[in-house]
């Protein structure tokens, strides 16, 4: 018999209200293709586990600093190019100041814990929403969860930006109930700017997945400076247009909650200075989607 | 000002500064001093009362549509002042006025479809042919004259203090120069005029009629609540309505009048309301009466009732989506119960069938079959965690309250080699502090029995005419005791540290915790890490914790079956804590799942303040393992969201779909605080400023700035789910 794949995560959450219809558990798998500067989930960014520090739960008891085989200065290696990421000082960490964000968890042990809430997601229309990070690097493992999620009859949803080769792409599709796509921008050059990658493997991906009928959500985020500006949505929208079937589209608001985050992994996070856009801006900019007769959501 | 929110700050600042009972005192004391040739101590209680019926100022409102409230007026003269020195010298060494309660005031309803429906009349009526019928050759029959006696002088005395209410509204009536005014007198009047001692025939009529029964209740320190209006008010209601005696707003405001009332009378004494449910006959009732008892909550937007909604599978959407909106905006109320489990317990501890469809949650969630109880809830609250001190200790407590434990259990801790060896203990010790508190309790029970009595209350309360006696003394068709565990989960999540950090990863021995205890952690905080985050946590839906979740549940209900009181009540467990995981925590030693001495011990079901880390599924898939029909002293299991979560239709949307799956799953009850941290944080620097902030505590809900410092900060700990 064939090992069960498994997947490299970094959090499993249940009750999650955002991804998707009704209550998901949402499933953040690690590794991403894309470097948006804006990124609230930068522990999805490596495809292997890292430790992530923070100081307002440390009790300085010095433990990390004794167990750390790799030790200078009586420092723990945490962070330097001296660390092997053995992980002893997250072990050790009782109070949970230094922590190891990602883990491997194996289909059946994904479907055990799925199984358990099938109560929650068929009273509420739920199920379960793969994200991350980029689910479709983990191919193979996603597609044989998605197909026992199909096999117990739990409703599916992937939150993918499309940086993916078409053919890891298509095979998932038949499982996938919703697929939640992310859109930055039609500009290539900005594209590039913002997640320094090309956006055309992406629109050709898109394009892909309406032509094969999918349901899609199209996602926005909405980042001050970058994408927030009439033309820019315009674009947007004239893009979902020439789309096989109208699709919905989802504006999400920049917000800067995730710094803590930044600061914990002892990243800088490029996106500090911006603030959320108003109300009033979402509305405007959903307006224009309005205008085009695209359904919009913010 | 409309009359509403006129009426609302009046029952606020009257609630704030309650009547300090010298009238009541004064009369009662007279009363006792007057009386010395009575032998028979209920005779004399009912006596004692008619003082209170005969003489107690009258005092009405000027734009109150329902009345009876406690006055303030009397002053007594210095000769009166002496001689109730004498009287309350005398109440002090006689029991007639104390004890009757015990447990049981302020936690039952009666039966008010006999009030409303046959008058004080038919109960009269009902007495004179049992006293006709006594038989002189069975030797109880003179203790049962004597106690008809007793609820017959009370009756009367009533009837003689609506006299006076009618007396005195009539003549409001004849002053009135207000022609609206002078209307509304009129109708107050006329509520008086045949009610209660005929029977009721309009929905004003018996509004009034069972709030003024239930005031006559509080003068005599006998509270009795209001329980279930949107069943035995409903066929008044529709009768008016159809015929066009009353309009739908006036039914409203009358409702609205009546809630205010409450909290005139009972500050932040949390009185029941309960809606929804199965009537006597099985029928589900959810009627415009019960949309209005939850309408209320919010345009009156005060703390009292206690309003709670008693959830079946016919419970309409829209009055679910009613109660989630309100709760939404951090009403704290409607607490929602599960019918069916709460049935199934009660017909399991014999409870007839009838009966078990009709029941109050007292003011918390004690489950109390309405007109047929005489009750003990939360007697005693019991802090088993003082098991844990014993072992630890050498066989004495750590800190604060001493550890009672009957007969004493004798052991030696580096015998024990094991965990089992040390959960078998843990046990034994659990059962002897159960034994000690309980033997105590039936004592109670029985001098409650032989020297107290509750005339009144007794003649509607099933089936003490038909036996001939009184409720405490066994009249009463239900008499069970309710002892309650705040700090459940703390031995729980303990138990599971003990076995994770002392005998499978060995972090520590017995012998060190036992130094950490005592010394509160201090010096030894990573160890206290290591317990918090490192060991198993009950409400999270693992089985390491969960396990002692359910076994101890079991073992409590096995160890409650081996005592009864003396007029045959059994026992059962409630799982709550009112106030008191403020109290007992004060004064218990750190605990081993790491918490520190002093702190407040957990609430409710649910988790240790903070431990539920899986989200609020994560609580409901542990609390579903235990088995909760057992829990009939009462269930409590509180969530708290962030209004940014409930405000939203999403966010609605999924706590009416986990309100209807937690109830699927047999669990108890559900109750929620919707309230931001900055605001509480607000609210302990300027508390001036959030007067009327409400927060659930353990099981009811109260002013935030009303509580003691140890409680605002245990709320403070409680996990907020959906923040992000």
């Amino acid at each position: 018999m064939q090992k069960p794949k498994e997947a490299m995560v970094f959090d499993i959450q249940s009750f999650s209200l955002h991804d998707g219809p009704g209550i998901r558990t949402a499933v953040f798998m690690k590794g991403c293709s894309l470097n948006c500067f804006w990124c609230h989930n930068p522990e999805s960014w490596n495809t292997e586990p890292e430790l992530q520090f923070y100081q307002n739960k440390c009790i300085s008891c010095g433990t990390c600093a004794v167990i750390c085989p790799n030790n200078v200065d009586g420092k723990p290696a945490m962070f330097t190019e001296n660390c092997e990421l053995c992980a002893k000082c997250a072990q050790n960490c009782y109070s949970q100041a230094i922590m190891l964000a990602g883990y491997k968890i194996s289909v059946p042990e994904l479907m055990k814990k799925l199984l358990s809430d099938r109560d929650i997601f068929e009273q509420s229309g739920g199920g379960v929403t793969f994200t991350g990070g980029e689910p479709l690097l983990q191919g193979d493992f996603l597609l044989e969860a998605l197909q026992a999620c199909k096999k117990e009859n739990i409703s599916t949803a992937v939150e993918t930006a499309l940086c993916a080769p078409w053919k890891a792409v298509e095979s998932v599709l038949p499982y996938v109930d919703l697929m939640m796509c992310d859109i930055k921008t039609v500009n290539d050059q900005k594209h590039v700017e913002g997640t320094g990658q090309s956006n055309r493997l992406i629109l050709e991906n898109i394009k892909g997945i309406c032509e094969a009928g999918a349901n899609v959500l199209f996602r926005t985020p909405v980042i001050p400076g970058f994408n927030d500006d009439t033309e820019s949505m315009n674009e947007i929208a004239g893009f979902i247009k020439l789309l096989e079937n109208l699709h919905k589209i989802e504006l999400l608001p920049f917000h800067g909650i995730c710094s803590g985050k930044y600061s914990s992994l002892n990243r800088s996070f490029k996106a500090e200075a911006l603030i959320s856009p108003t109300r009033e801006k979402m509305n405007e900019l959903a307006g224009i989607f309005v205008k085009n007769n695209i359904s919009v959501i913010i | 000002m409309n009359r509403t929110l006129y009426l609302k700050e009046k029952a606020f600042e009257n609630g704030k500064n309650p009547n300090n009972n010298t009238e009541q005192k004064f009369w009662v004391n007279k009363a006792i001093l007057e009386t010395p040739d009575e032998f028979a101590h209920n005779i004399r209680r009912a006596k004692v009362d008619c003082a209170l019926f005969d003489n107690y100022s009258i005092e009405i409102d000027k734009r109150e549509l329902i009345v009876g409230r406690y006055s303030n007026k009397f002053k007594p003269t210095i000769k009166q002042k002496a001689a109730n020195l004498k009287g309350t010298a005398f109440r002090g060494s006689n029991s007639i006025y104390s004890g009757a309660g015990l447990g049981s005031t302020g936690h039952r309803v009666l039966d008010y479809e006999k009030l409303l429906n046959a008058g004080i009349k038919g109960v009269l009526a009902e007495i004179e042919t049992h006293l006709d019928e006594l038989d002189y050759s069975n030797p109880e029959a003179c203790e049962k004259k004597a106690f008809y006696l007793s609820c017959k002088i009370s009756l009367e005395g009533v009837c003689r203090f609506a006299k006076r209410y009618y007396e005195a509204l009539s003549s409001l009536y004849l002053k009135e120069t207000n022609t609206v005014r002078r209307e509304e007198y009129r109708c107050m009047a006329e509520n008086f005029k045949n009610a209660p001692y005929e029977p009721c025939e309009h929905f004003y009529e018996a509004i009034q009629c069972m709030w003024f029964m239930q005031f006559c209740f509080a003068l005599i320190g006998d509270l009795c609540l209001t329980g279930r209006p949107d069943n035995y008010l409903y066929p008044f209601y529709k009768k008016d309505i159809e015929q066009g005696v009353i309009s739908k707003e006036f039914a409203f405001e009358l409702i609205e009048n009546m809630f205010l009332k409450h909290n005139e009378l009972y500050d932040t004494w949390p009185a029941p309301v309960m809606v929804g449910g199965l009537d006597r006959q099985g029928n589900s009732v959810w009627n415009e009466l019960s949309y209005m008892c939850v309408r209320a909550i919010e345009t009156t937007g005060l703390i009292n009732p206690s309003v709670a909604v008693c959830y079946n599978e016919d419970m309409p959407d829209d009055l679910l989506r009613l109660c989630i909106n309100i709760i939404s905006k951090g009403y704290t109320r409607p607490s929602i119960f599960n019918d069916k489990v709460v049935r199934a317990g009660l017909t399991d501890a014999g409870v007839s069938l009838e009966d078990s469809r009709y029941y109050i949650h007292s003011t918390c969630v004690e489950i109390t079959p309405i007109g047929a109880s005489n009750i003990l809830v939360a007697t005693p609250y019991i802090n088993l965690n003082k098991a844990l001190e014993y072992i630890l200790n050498d066989k004495t407590a750590i800190f604060g309250e001493r550890c009672r434990v009957e007969p004493p259990v004798d052991f030696e801790m580096k015998n024990l080699e094991t965990f089992d060896d040390f959960y078998a203990l843990v046990k034994k010790i659990v059962s002897g502090i159960i034994r000690s508190y309980l033997i105590d309790v039936c004592e109670q029970a029985y001098s409650r029995e032989k020297y107290t009595s509750c005339p009144l209350a007794s003649a509607f309360t099933n089936s003490c005419l038909d036996r001939g006696k009184d409720a405490v003394a066994g009249g009463a068709r239900y008499n069970f005791v309710y002892p309650c565990f705040p700090g459940f989960l703390n031995l729980v999540d303990s138990l599971a540290a003990i076995k994770t950090a002392v005998f499978e990863e060995k972090v520590l021995s017995l012998d060190e915790l036992s130094a950490a205890c005592k010394n509160n952690f201090e010096g030894e905080e990573r160890v206290r890490q290591y317990l918090i985050n490192k060991c198993p946590k009950f409400g999270n839906g693992t089985d390491e914790a969960d396990r002692f979740g359910v076994e101890i549940f079991d073992f409590i209900r096995h160890e409650l079956e081996k005592y009864k009181i003396s007029v045959g009540g059994t026992f059962h467990p409630s799982y709550f804590a009112w106030i008191m995981h403020g109290v007992l925590g004060s004064c218990a030693a750190a605990t081993p799942d790491g918490r520190k001495q002093g702190e407040a011990l957990s609430e409710c079901l649910g988790s240790v303040q903070g431990m539920d880390k899986n989200g609020p599924i994560g609580v409901l898939r542990s609390i579903e393992k235990i088995e909760q029909k057992y829990g009939i002293g009462g269930i409590a299991t509180n969530f708290r969201f962030s209004k940014s979560f409930i405000g939203t239709e999403k966010g609605k949307q999924a706590v009416a779909d986990f309100i209807k799956v937690f109830m699927k799953n047999n669990c108890f009850e559900i109750q929620f605080n919707v309230v931001d941290q900055a605001d509480l944080l607000d609210a302990q620097k300027n508390p001036e400023k959030h007067r009327t902030l409400m927060v659930r505590v353990a099981g009811y809900s109260d002013y935030f700035v009303n509580l003691d410092i140890k409680i605002q900060n245990e709320i403070l700990k409680r996990s907020e789910h959906g923040s992000v």
